[in-house]
């Protein structure tokens, strides 16, 4: 009997299972008074409620005179996991856009980026433009003052010492990723003078991407709250690994928000920082680039800038303006989007922006805005210039010719991409020149054929079937071309099989689209080409560092593209893809072509000498000019980036390379929730 | 038998061993590394080779699996690279409970709809009703289950809006709790277990009485106390206004899945029941007179249980490695969406740390299997 019994209840477990889960779920049914109440008696507001009056001052009155006050919730969704709640980690190992969407809003910098204009303006420094280096000793040094009055949250000041602070942690902890960029090795050291003064002593006359843009954007951690945790790490087995460990949640904050909570996998909330120095700060740019930067409300009595002359490009008031901002994480994009399609979030931060297949479903939505921005990024087909023919000018000026991005991105990809013909954006227009060679550009398929097949007889090549377009009597072009055969090198020998790796159609059809098409044209040319649609990272072994001299020569073509660089000095990445010091075997860099042009080298030293704008842009320019004609790569197009949010939303600005998304520091403290 | 425990033990862990060394291999030959994620302009090339040589990619192969499994034998399976510092080890240790939770309850409903319904399909066989919830039981199972669980999100979530779309909480709620979220799932957890134990108790104790009226008081009374006890535990709970946003989130996922795999189980218990239903005992008890239900329940039910109890077992090591579409699709950031995520990232120790997870619960579920046999199945004994 007693085995029955035990039998019995095993039969039963399936039951008695149920049974549990059904009273569990009538736990979940029954009345939820506790819930509310926590919800409403949560310290910074309730869900969305009316905050703001859409003028951007906050102040419910809509007339933009400042003053507002703080309310309302922003949600926001992630389309990935937060991965570490520590600021040191972030720009190190951590450094994803996703981590710095919510932690990148409490850090002040000397200087930061304005937007969308991406001039460099004050945030701990007090003076404006940075101050100019002076020799000093061996080597070079400035002294910049810094702003007396701006706190932590926890009512701290920000001083001169939490700059060096930082600065000497990065190097101590030997730190990288971000960091590097920001403690440039010309950067020696960094002093203290007084707390409200900075001595940053270079070992060489620091270029704009070394001072101004380097060590000036370093992000400044508070020493009172991190002080003890490095040095618990310093006397650690492993410092870097116990920094990291530590938990930056409720560390005081100098900027819009406070990182508030974090539940791990759920999502993350940072929350108004009432007590931020520049708030209601108003930010104006001038057609002729000044700047001001106001208070309107007199919390702060300085005024930094000047007006300037011409229209107003920009201008918007800081806040913070919602009480708080949650991040809710999402495991993949669909579902971050449906939540948003639903309404349980208000705004998807989504770095390339909603995919194409969303987007006519969106807008079939009420009450969403939609803006549609242009990208910094861009993709590319790369030569490689270590063997022949793509070591020939003539060989890439042909491809350049025939591959017609007009062509492919309007009528293949019916505008899903737009044809570029510099790396530089022309969004980004203090930086971007039109007066490259547009290879091709205008003219007719039969045209561009026409000229490619010339610059390739010009050079010296040879076929058996000589490619040619058909004209009919009247010297038009009939459509019908007739594809080379046997097509060989000037030298005699015939042009091998030439393969083209591009990313497959399943992680970017766009990609694997128009490489399809320049193999088209290639092969009508005379050249054999294998278009090879493969893994994203079998691409980037096979032409990124480490290479040897034998192993680069494996590839011939390939299609990647590059996200966005520093739009306020884009010619940095131009160093970094094409420089010779950068070169893929020998330097270890990004210059995977292996390009190396005397004329570029020069632009690129002078570049880096540069110190002031305007140089450096008329610098930057004659790099643009000498990629595009010489053609390492052939820049082919980019894709722009539509984002959308509810109306209730207000962003300070919409219209901005990059996309809002791209510059979450930007308005995360300027946006409103309206109800 | 302890002998063949003992035997099946060494296996196990030469075999694990095995396993483990396949995962490593199998992973490391996917192109690129962790470091690729570097690639930026802004930042320094050398960064890359930082990197790489903080997590011991710069190392040949070879020495890297050395370290990897001297370390695992040490039971240190490593840091996240996509988390670091933190161990692995407490990365799964935050994961597990959701996966468990949701796969769980899912698991159970599927198994116990299933087994009821393969029961009696097998038991009224040739009627409509057979036909028409075997149909709807292979539609089921045959579906694509991506499109399925979306077209539930849309139908229960969208239009008739009576669960949320997708996560495991509500943000809203959650902000200014005063205990995360793996806590609650474990409050949960543990006092279901408890609920689940006392139900148990109550049913076993309702079968010692030789009067049918008390063996139903005992009965009912102590699943009444048992229930009681637990709305009383949770009524009163800081923790209850939590515990109810989870399951009110994890309905739909619990029901989607269960929707899902019952067929299989159903299947099985059919097949099982109707050899079941040709022995000769079957018809013995039919020839005494026993009431269809009980020779159905008692004489047939409990002898089909064998393969369906093998499944369950097997299928609850499997339920730790979660669902990679299922927490996707819902957005529930448990095993199965960690698992992909590694791999996408290319945060090797993490992969192969929850796959490895998935390996040995799998190779203890048919040990347990084996042992069960000989409890389940008198004849089976082993030498």
């Amino acid at each position: 009997m007693e085995e029955i019994h035990v039998r019995s209840l095993r039969k039963r477990g399936g039951w008695l299972a149920l049974l549990a889960a059904l009273a569990l779920v009538a736990a979940a049914c029954s009345s939820d008074d506790t819930g509310e109440t926590t919800a409403t008696t949560a310290a910074s507001a309730t869900t969305t409620t009316t905050s703001g009056d859409g003028d951007g001052d906050g102040d419910g009155d809509g007339d933009g005179d400042g003053g507002g006050g703080i309310g309302g919730t922003f949600q926001t969704a992630l389309v990935a996991d937060l991965t570490t709640d520590n600021f040191w980690a972030y720009l190190d190992t951590e450094s994803s856009v996703h981590n710095g969407y919510v932690l990148g809003q409490s850090h002040p910098a000397l200087y930061t980026l304005s937007i969308p204009d991406f001039l460099n303006i004050p945030v701990l420094a007090e003076v404006a433009p940075a101050p100019a280096v002076v020799p000093d000793g061996d080597g070079f040094s400035v002294t910049i003052p810094l702003r007396n009055g701006m706190k932590w949250s926890d009512g701290e000041q920000v001083d001169a010492n939490d700059f060096v602070f930082t600065f000497d942690v990065v190097r101590e902890f030997e730190l990288g990723s971000n960091w590097l960029s920001n403690t440039p090795e010309q950067v020696t050291s960094v002093e203290a003078n007084g707390d409200f003064s900075v001595k940053i002593n270079f070992s060489e006359e620091p270029g704009l991407s070394i001072y101004q843009n380097g060590i000036n954007f370093l992000s400044i951690l508070p020493e009172h709250f991190w002080a003890p945790i490095v040095d618990a790490a310093r006397s650690s087995d492993d410092p870097k690994a116990t920094l990291y460990a530590s938990s930056g949640v409720g560390e005081p904050s100098a900027g819009t928000n406070i990182f508030n909570r974090w539940e791990q996998g759920a999502f993350a909330s940072i929350t108004a920082n009432e007590d931020y120095y520049y708030r209601n700060t108003v930010y104006t740019t001038f057609e002729d680039l000044a700047w001001s930067q106001s208070n309107a409300a007199d919390i702060n009595e300085d005024y930094f800038g000047s007006p300037g002359q011409g229209a107003v490009l920009s201008s918007y008031e800081d806040g913070p303006f919602v009480g708080e901002i949650i991040y809710s994480e999402y495991g993949s994009q669909d579902a971050a989007y449906l939540a948003f399609q639903e309404g349980e979030v208000d705004y998807v931060l989504n770095p390339s922006g909603i995919p194409t297949g969303r987007r006519e479903e969106l807008r079939a939505i009420e009450g969403l805005e939609f803006a549609i921005n242009p990208s910094e990024g861009f993709r590319y087909l790369a030569f490689n210039l270590r063997k022949a023919p793509m070591s020939d000018p003539a060989f890439r000026q042909a491809f350049a010719y025939v591959i017609d991005k007009e062509f492919v991105t309007q009528s293949v990809l019916g505008g899903a991409a737009l044809p570029i013909y510099s790396l530089v954006p022309e969004a980004n227009g203090s930086w971007y020149t039109d007066e490259v060679n547009k290879w091709g550009f205008g003219m007719s398929e039969g045209e561009r054929f026409e000229a490619a097949v010339q610059v390739l007889d010009d050079a010296g090549y040879n076929w058996t079937v000589r490619p040619e377009a058909a004209k009919d009597e009247d010297g038009e072009f009939t459509g019908v071309f007739t594809d080379g055969e046997g097509m060989t090198m000037p030298s005699g020998g015939g042009v091998p099989e030439i393969e083209l790796q591009t990313p497959g159609p399943g992680y970017d059809p766009l990609r694997s689209t128009f490489a399809t098409w320049i193999g088209q044209w290639g092969e009508r040319l005379g050249v054999p080409m294998d278009v090879n649609p493969t893994d994203f990272n079998t691409i980037v072994d096979a032409t990124f560092p480490p290479q040897t001299e034998e192993s680069v020569l494996e590839w011939d073509l390939y299609m990647l593209g590059w996200g966005g660089g520093d739009p306020s000095l884009p010619c940095t990445s131009h160093q970094a893809f094409f420089g010779a010091d950068q070169d893929a075997v020998t330097g270890g860099g990004f210059n995977t072509p292996g390009y190396n042009d005397p004329d570029f080298e020069a632009l690129s030293d002078a570049f880096d000498a540069s110190t002031d704008l305007p140089t450096a842009r008329s610098i930057c320019a004659d790099m643009e000019k000498n990629i595009a004609e010489n053609l390492p790569y052939i820049v082919l197009f980019s894709t722009p980036i539509t984002d959308a949010w509810r109306q209730n939303v207000v962003f300070p600005i919409e219209d901005v390379l990059g996309g809002i998304n791209g510059f979450p520091n930007a308005w995360a403290g300027q946006v409103l929730v309206t109800e | 038998m302890l002998k063949f425990i003992g035997v099946r033990l060494i296996q196990m862990s030469l075999l694990f061993l095995v396993f483990l060394s396949l995962l490593f291999f199998l992973l490391q030959a996917q192109p690129g590394d962790f470091s690729t994620q570097f690639l930026d302009p802004r930042i320094p090339p050398e960064n890359r080779d930082l990197i790489a040589a903080r997590f011991g990619l710069d190392a040949p192969l070879w020495k890297q699996y050395l370290t990897y499994m001297g370390n695992v034998l040490q039971g240190d399976f490593g840091v996240s690279f996509q988390r670091y510092p933190r161990t692995v080890v407490s990365v799964i240790t935050e994961r597990l409970p959701r996966t468990f939770f949701l796969f769980t309850f899912a698991t159970l409903l599927s198994y116990y709809l299933g087994f009821v319904l393969g029961k009696v399909l097998a038991w009224r066989r040739g009627g409509s009703q057979e036909m028409s919830i075997t149909l709807g039981g292979v539609l089921l199972y045959t579906v694509f289950y991506p499109w399925f669980a979306l077209v539930m999100i849309w139908f229960f979530a969208a239009y008739l809006d009576l669960v949320p779309v997708n996560q495991f909480l509500t943000p809203l709620r959650w902000r200014d709790a005063p205990f995360s979220a793996n806590s609650v799932f474990t409050s949960i957890i543990w006092s279901t277990l408890l609920l689940s134990i006392g139900l148990g108790l109550a049913l076993w104790a309702s079968r010692k009485p030789d009067n049918e009226t008390q063996r139903r008081l005992v009965k009912w009374g102590g699943v009444g106390l048992t229930v009681a006890v637990f709305l009383a535990f949770w009524m009163p709970h800081e923790q209850r206004t939590y515990a109810t946003d989870i399951a009110h989130h994890a309905l739909l996922p619990i029901f989607t899945l269960a929707l899902v795999a019952f067929a299989g189980v159903m299947l099985i218990t059919r097949g099982s029941m109707l050899e079941t239903l040709k022995e000769d005992y079957i018809l013995t008890a039919r020839a005494k007179g026993l009431a269809p239900k009980t020779i159905r329940d008692r004489h047939a039910a409990r002898n089909a249980l064998l393969p369906v109890t093998t499944s369950f077992v097997l299928g609850l090591a499997f339920i730790i490695g979660g669902g990679l579409i299922t927490e996707t699709v819902f957005s529930w950031p448990g095993m199965g969406e960690l698992l992909l995520a590694s791999v996408l990232t290319q945060d090797i120790p993490v992969a192969i740390g929850a796959l490895a997870m998935v390996g040995a619960l799998a190779l203890i579920a048919h040990i347990i299997v084996d042992v069960m046999y000989v409890f389940l199945d008198p004849r089976i004994r082993y030498q």
